[in-house]
């Protein structure tokens, strides 16, 4: 399965470090392609479809306006997002290894959570854990 | 898959908080305290969702581009105690030509005492109260700035004042800032810039140059102004 990595997200150091550590799990990282820089919010979805994605790999973002408008984009397509958690940078670098060494510690969980979507999903990685909420769900409750 | 959607958001029309909105105009002179004012005051019409406890506000960039109108009038010589009544008059009329696909020119000119008339290409005009008098340079230069806020409506895209490299763009992130022609926000950029230094942060990200990132976290390090 492919997970596509957002902008912000879209290193190709960073990619290179995902792919050679996520091993035999199935999942492979990938930049958003070159053409897809600056891309408008809407048409996140046909760019995941293009690219086979199943997930957007993100980040938390700062202001409420960019997680919404993100997360309302890709659930049109049914593609679900994964969301890294950062850590405060006074107590953490966020650098490469800690961005990469994350994800791949949970690497198993998001790939069985999203194997088994019957809905987008938004799966937070924190610290220890992975969280799971339905994203339709979740989009209704934010913005009702 | 569930056809269960959420559609309670337009994508492309931004989705603004209000302290969000005063970080994007805070070389403006913009402050949160305003632009709840002119909220409560109805000046900015309906916002996308009225907040209430925990629950933000939420604006459109189309009212993210009147409260930058409504503080350019402060500025320009409409006075705090007039503001409100020449504005609501002016609304119907001014926004209507702001958000209109077709531009129609604006002119401004001086009408009785106190008062300044604003005329459209059409020949179509309305008259308010300023309360004093205005330059006629003053208006000259407001004229300009309401056509380019057209254009900028029409892209869905806002400069930010003092920052070349930043704007914030509605159908990208839903307008929270970012480099100019990507997706990078600026508040990621100065995490990753605070927790690395510039050098490693253009070495993971080799489309992005040493003046964005610079300007990222200036951007990011300023303060909203206080309310």
């Amino acid at each position: 399965m492919i997970v596509l990595m957002d902008e912000d997200l879209s290193s190709p150091v960073l990619a290179a470090r995902l792919n050679s550590l996520s091993g035999e799990s199935g999942c492979t990282f990938q930049t958003l392609p070159e053409h897809a820089e600056g891309l408008d919010d809407a048409d996140l979805p046909q760019v995941c479809l293009q690219e086979g994605a199943v997930a957007l790999l993100t980040h938390d973002k700062s202001d409420f306006g960019a997680e919404i408008s993100v997360q309302q984009a890709v659930v049109t397509a049914g593609v679900s997002v994964v969301m890294l958690r950062l850590p405060n940078d006074k107590t953490q670098r966020p650098d490469l290894n800690f961005l990469a060494g994350r994800i791949i510690e949970h690497l198993p969980d998001i790939v069985e959570a999203l194997a088994g979507a019957q809905e987008s999903l938004l799966i937070t990685v924190r610290k220890d854990k992975v969280n799971l909420r339905n994203l339709p769900d979740l989009l209704r409750q934010r913005l009702s | 898959m569930s056809e269960r959607r959420s559609t309670l958001i337009a994508l492309g029309e931004g989705v603004y908080t209000v302290p969000e909105v005063a970080r994007i105009l805070k070389r403006n002179g913009v402050t949160e305290s305003k632009v709840r004012y002119w909220l409560e005051k109805r000046l900015l019409g309906e916002p996308i969702r009225w907040g209430s406890r925990g629950r933000p506000h939420l604006l459109s960039f189309q009212q993210l581009l009147k409260v930058r109108t409504i503080q350019r009038l402060r500025d320009d010589g409409f006075s705090l105690q007039r503001i409100t009544p020449a504005v609501r008059k002016l609304s119907s009329y001014l926004w209507e030509h702001l958000f209109a696909e077709e531009w129609h020119a604006l002119t401004f000119f001086h009408a009785e005492r106190g008062h300044i008339g604003v005329m459209d290409s059409q020949k179509r005009a309305i008259v308010v109260e300023t309360g004093q008098w205005i330059m006629p340079e003053t208006l000259q230069e407001l004229e300009g700035y309401l056509r380019q806020t057209h254009e900028e409506w029409v892209r869905r895209e806002v400069d930010i004042k003092g920052f070349s490299r930043l704007v914030s763009n509605a159908r990208v992130l839903g307008g929270s800032p970012t480099i100019r022609g990507t997706r990078v926000q600026t508040s990621f950029l100065a995490y990753m810039t605070e927790g690395l230094g510039a050098d490693e942060v253009l070495d993971m990200y080799p489309r992005l140059d040493r003046e964005a990132v610079n300007q990222a976290v200036e951007f990011e390090s300023q303060q909203p102004l206080a309310a």
